[in-house]
């Protein structure tokens, strides 16, 4: 069981305070839906929350530890920040192969994973021909290469058909119900609405709102615009 | 973490091709000191010379080491690396310790070809073949075209910008480095390039005005200190940075 905390946490890129004093907790066995506005800071948390971007203040911790002191990170953390960050070069399978060398997993999870996203008939191909939808598969892919207990994903739905939207939603809540912890930022609402256990609503990097997703009410995309609307 | 980096560059196309045109372009250097130089001055130092080519590929292998850092940053693959190990100085390290190897298995490559190259070429004209002083020679070489490439990836993790680290560096070893030269030609010797060139075994001038270069071993010392800097700087620089 894997909880992820943001404690009061801050960042500020020049002038412009991307978050701030920020705290909200993403509890395991849920999928908790991370939403705001464009710019309001979620992609800057979830950097934060990775080790990527250093906070100027607070903590982001995973199971109460940085994630960058993590002994495996990626056996408790999958993540899937872009969709466009693989060499246009490499197969798929060189990509999750040099993972594994790096995160020294087994290089069996490579064909296990492609399985899992349905890739494996691309495995072979360079990723430069890959589509939007077919890099967020590559993606997700290798967030599950260290079989986390926590998965943390940017905007995952982007790029994929409705197909590919509704295997998304059955693969996430198959993941919660398995007492995963899945935090997930989206600007589908509707489609959130569906797949959500928990909703946290940010805008100007302070948070506006944080429950059950029944909290919100019928329609959710009313109450998150009524929300966002109210901190302009 | 290094088999991670090294399987990565095996499988990068780009990588291969700057490494084989670093090899041809030692053989034609080769080809161009035998046929206009060597009857000039026939001797071990010129034969020594000829061989030595066998590192004037250096730009190439310094590009082939921005490539291999860079090029993370270019497509962003960074992020992926930094998240596989978060102790981000592990991972540059990683990185410059498969360029050492990268650069090893172009000098070795460009050595091999230039010496048959040359050999062919010396026995037709009737030269002696081989001196005492060859396998140092292309020692000197292969040493100086890892280090370049060290250097280069180093520069590629100060840089991060694929293109402008390139820019930065041809400015640098056509421009910069010659001016300061001609205007204070002492230190001629300890510019990068006049030490690695005292490693490769260059018996010529540094440069135009440059004088003497340092001794081999001393050159290599003087190189590898450029490049211990580069790379502690890389280090730190890369752990500070924010990824985004």
């Amino acid at each position: 069981m894997t909880t992820i905390s943001i404690n009061h946490l801050g960042k500020s890129f020049s002038r412009v305070r991307a978050v701030d004093d920020l705290s909200f907790t993403v509890p395991a066995g849920q999928v908790t839906g991370f939403l705001g506005p464009n710019g309001a800071g979620k992609t800057t948390t979830l950097r934060m929350l990775l080790g990527l971007v250093r906070p100027d203040t607070g903590t982001a911790l995973v199971d109460g530890r940085p994630y960058a002191d993590l002994p495996a990170p990626a056996a408790v953390v999958g993540a899937v920040l872009e969709a466009t960050a693989f060499h246009p070069g490499h197969t798929a399978r060189v990509h999750l192969r040099a993972l594994c060398l790096a995160a020294r997993l087994p290089a069996a999870r490579v064909d296990e994973v492609l399985d899992t996203v349905d890739l494996a008939s691309a495995a072979d191909r360079r990723v430069g021909g890959f589509s939007l939808g077919m890099r967020q598969r590559l993606a997700l892919a290798s967030a599950l290469l260290g079989d986390p207990a926590a998965l943390v994903l940017d905007e995952p739905a982007n790029g994929l058909d409705p197909e590919g939207v509704h295997w998304l939603r059955g693969f996430l809540r198959a993941l919660a119900i398995d007492g995963r912890t899945v935090l997930v930022s989206s600007h589908g609402l509707a489609e959130l609405a569906r797949t959500a256990d928990r909703i946290v609503v940010i805008n100007h990097g302070r948070l506006v709102a944080e429950g059950p997703v029944a909290e919100f009410g019928d329609d959710l995309e009313d109450a998150y615009l009524e929300l966002v609307r109210g901190t302009r | 973490m290094i088999r991670a980096e090294l399987f990565k560059a095996g499988a990068t196309r780009s990588v291969w091709w700057l490494g084989a045109i670093a090899a041809l372009f030692c053989v034609g250097w080769a080809v161009v000191d035998v046929a206009l130089w060597l009857g000039d001055r026939p001797g071990d130092a010129a034969i020594e010379s000829a061989y030595s080519m066998a590192g004037q590929g250096y730009l190439f292998a310094m590009i082939v080491g921005v490539l291999l850092v860079a090029g993370d940053y270019r497509h962003q693959t960074i992020t992926w690396a930094f998240l596989m190990s978060p102790r981000r100085s592990r991972v540059v390290v990683a990185k410059l310790a498969a360029c050492a190897v990268v650069g090893l298995i172009v000098g070795l490559a460009a050595a091999v070809v230039t010496s048959v190259a040359t050999a062919v070429l010396l026995s037709t004209g009737g030269h002696p073949v081989f001196t005492a002083g060859v396998p140092l020679a292309l020692l000197g070489s292969v040493a100086s075209t890892a280090l370049w490439t060290v250097f280069g990836g180093a520069l590629g993790a100060l840089v991060r910008n694929q293109t402008a680290a390139v820019v930065v560096a041809f400015v640098w070893f056509f421009y910069a480095e010659w001016f300061l030269v001609m205007l204070v030609p002492a230190v001629g010797r300890w510019t990068p390039t006049g030490a690695a060139k005292a490693v490769s075994g260059w018996t010529r001038e540094a440069m135009p005005v440059a004088g003497d270069l340092l001794p081999a071993w001393a050159g290599g010392l003087v190189f590898l200190a450029y490049a211990a800097v580069a790379v502690a700087l890389a280090g730190v620089t890369s752990t500070r940075r924010d990824v985004t």
